[in-house]
């Protein structure tokens, strides 16, 4: 009984001070500067300041019976911002870079009625008319 | 005339397709996306993936390369143990049938069963009463039973029906593969149907439609931006899909106040290209917010890496009476490498001010209404001299005050051949042309800022912390934190140092 009072005690710290980091992250007072000028920012020559993510955008093209040629289009998970729409040939490749803005999360990626969902945070999207892998 | 008519509504439709379908559906189930014989189960999946974006459908039948009845691959059901048609079962895409016999070659995957069949059938289609890919009742027109139970081939060739023959409606060819008795599953290969290839694999697989295209460029109308324009077809956002706002200190390469507010101008480009992807034209839109700057600043973007050769005609610059502008004859900028095209010579050729100083900067006004100047650069669509959308790649700068040499650029964007290099790491600068940085302090803090959205702007000597007190956290953690550091939402900002006018968030 001692043993699991003394387990019970050990967790709640745990998580008490889990939350208390998170708090103090989430709390910090949303309109003071971590610097009172812009002068006195130093960053690595390596930030580019850009407010968009670059992604490379692969259509992997898959040999057809027949030439089939429609839109592929790329587009914002809400549908109304046209990332990309262009005439392409089903059993042909395709590669373009991709600015996104960081507060995209998400891109549909539409070729005739197949559509896929992906993620922002991959470096690369790759994406084929297949459909999921099946045994 | 009717018939002039009828030719002409004619070429005013395609097929989703666009191509003329000739080709012979076979199955012999060896094509695959990979150029190599990847062998084993994932070569196996990749050829029937391919089958299957094809639109042949399968239901408990894989491929597999033990006993191949041809070359390296063949179909096969599990284990014939159900003399269900509905258990192992291959179906065709939608076709036109011909006439003739459809063949193909089958086999026992071992040398034991008790009943061994294949069902030849066909299904037509149906929109109204169909299931969820039109298929309508399914008519079995022949079966062959294996009568001795071992490995040899069997070819089968079975005439389509008289009801199907020629037919100019679609059917799909139906093979189901039945049994009882034993483990020997029933393989098939080289599967070729005489009939015409009628289904859209970029539509769900579903038979062809005539799509209308009014200006017969091989775009549906539904996907084309340009309806009625054969030479135009879609636009695309560059270099992405949002306006964004360009801020610029204009006192490079010394340091300036850092408000950020010396050109504030929300920019868009958009390309229009046409059924082939070629770059048409692009379409340059820059609202011109506010100057709080004592100079007279031009602006212009050069198309990296693009020469001028690339370029038809440049319409919509605003040039005033600048003495430094020399174009060549379509209209960019002469003596340049890439092809660069003045936007504005300065900002008084765009906004007036109502008096005060600088433009829309100070909180007390007055205001004076943003200004929008549209230049539209058309490409050469020849085909030595075409473009697309990836090589386009935009470099928007000022021109500091009428010093055609001085420009001011956003961070690590390179400075067009007319810039002065010998500004280069002085003052403040540490531009590195070697190593291809430029436009920075040695701190790594900008000259410009190209943010995506339409922002409200600096109040006049307001440092840019002041408004957006994130930005030092996000530059800081070199973008990993705050990356909405100027989102309104998120209450980043503080809205007494900024200036929003009519249409800004």
């Amino acid at each position: 009984m001692k043993k699991l009072l003394f387990l019970s005690i050990l967790a709640l710290i745990g998580l008490t001070s889990c939350k208390k980091q998170f708090n103090e992250h989430q709390e910090l007072p949303k309109n003071v500067s971590s610097a009172k000028k812009f002068s006195e920012i130093k960053t690595s020559e390596n930030f580019d300041w850009k407010t968009t993510n670059e992604i490379s955008f692969k259509y992997n093209g898959i040999p057809t019976i027949e030439p089939i040629k429609t839109t592929l289009s790329i587009i914002s998970e809400d549908g109304k911002v046209v990332l990309y729409s262009g005439n392409q040939l089903m059993s042909s490749n395709f590669e373009t870079k991709l600015a996104i803005p960081t507060n995209v999360k998400n891109i549909v990626v539409k070729y005739g009625a197949v559509s896929k969902a992906f993620s922002t945070s991959l470096p690369i999207i790759a994406f084929d008319i297949l459909p999921a892998l099946e045994n | 005339m009717k018939k002039l008519l009828l030719s002409i509504v004619t070429g005013l439709l395609i097929t989703a397709n666009t191509q003329a379908q000739t080709a012979l559906p076979v199955l012999n189930c060896e094509t695959s996306s990979s150029p190599i014989n990847n062998g084993g189960s994932r070569g196996a999946t990749d050829r029937r993936n391919y089958d299957i974006a094809n639109c042949w459908t399968f239901g408990g039948v894989t491929y597999t390369d033990i006993g191949a009845i041809s070359n390296f691959y063949s179909a096969q059901s599990g284990q014939a143990t159900s003399l269900l048609v509905t258990s192992f079962w291959i179906k065709s895409p939608w076709i036109k049938p011909g006439s003739g016999n459809i063949t193909l070659k089958a086999k026992l995957s071992a040398s034991n069963g008790t009943v061994r069949k294949v069902h030849i059938a066909y299904l037509p289609y149906d929109a109204v009463n169909g299931n969820s890919a039109k298929e309508g009742t399914r008519v079995e027109f022949n079966v062959y039973d294996f009568t001795t139970f071992n490995t040899t081939v069997n070819n089968l060739s079975i005439p389509i029906p008289a009801a199907i023959a020629n037919s100019s409606v679609p059917y799909k060819i139906m093979i189901s593969l039945a049994g009882s008795g034993g483990n020997s599953r029933i393989m098939v290969d080289d599967l070729i149907i005489p009939s015409t290839y009628f289904a859209d694999p970029a539509n769900n697989c579903l038979p062809q439609v005539i799509i209308a295209d009014k200006d017969g460029d091989g775009v549906a109308d539904n996907d084309d931006a340009y309806p009625e324009d054969e030479l135009k077809a879609y636009n695309v956002q560059i270099p992405n899909a949002t306006p964004s706002t360009l801020m610029f200190e204009d006192l490079w390469p010394a340091t300036g106040d850092y408000d950020f507010n010396d050109f504030v101008a929300i920019y868009q480009a958009r390309a229009v290209t046409n059924a082939e992807n070629k770059v048409v034209e692009v379409i340059i839109s820059t609202q011109l917010n506010a100057v709080g700057a004592s100079f007279d600043n031009g602006f212009a973007v050069q198309f990296d890496g693009l020469s001028p050769i690339r370029l038809n005609m440049v319409n919509g610059s605003v040039l005033g009476t600048s003495k430094w502008i020399e174009l060549n004859e379509v209209g960019s900028e002469q003596n340049q490498d890439f092809a660069n095209i003045i936007i504005f010579d300065k900002t008084s050729s765009v906004l007036k001010s109502a008096g005060g100083s600088g433009i829309n900067v100070n909180p007390e006004g007055p205001f004076v209404k943003p200004e929008t100047v549209e230049v539209t650069v058309e490409f050469n669509t020849d085909k030595e001299f075409a473009i697309e959308v990836k090589d386009l790649k935009l470099n928007p700068y000022i021109i500091v005050n009428g010093q055609r040499e001085v420009e001011v650029h956003l961070p690590d964007y390179a400075p067009t051949n007319l810039a002065s290099k010998k500004l280069f790491g002085t003052g403040v600068d540490n531009s590195n042309p070697e190593k291809g940085t430029y436009y920075k302090t040695k701190n790594n803090l900008p000259f410009a800022l190209k943010v995506e959205g339409v922002l409200p702007h600096m109040v006049e000597k307001q440092d840019i912390l002041t408004g957006y007190p994130r930005l030092a956290d996000w530059a800081k953690s070199e973008g990993k934190e705050y990356e909405n550091w100027y989102d309104a939402d998120k209450g980043f900002r503080e809205n007494k140092f900024l200036i929003y006018l009519e249409g800004v968030k």
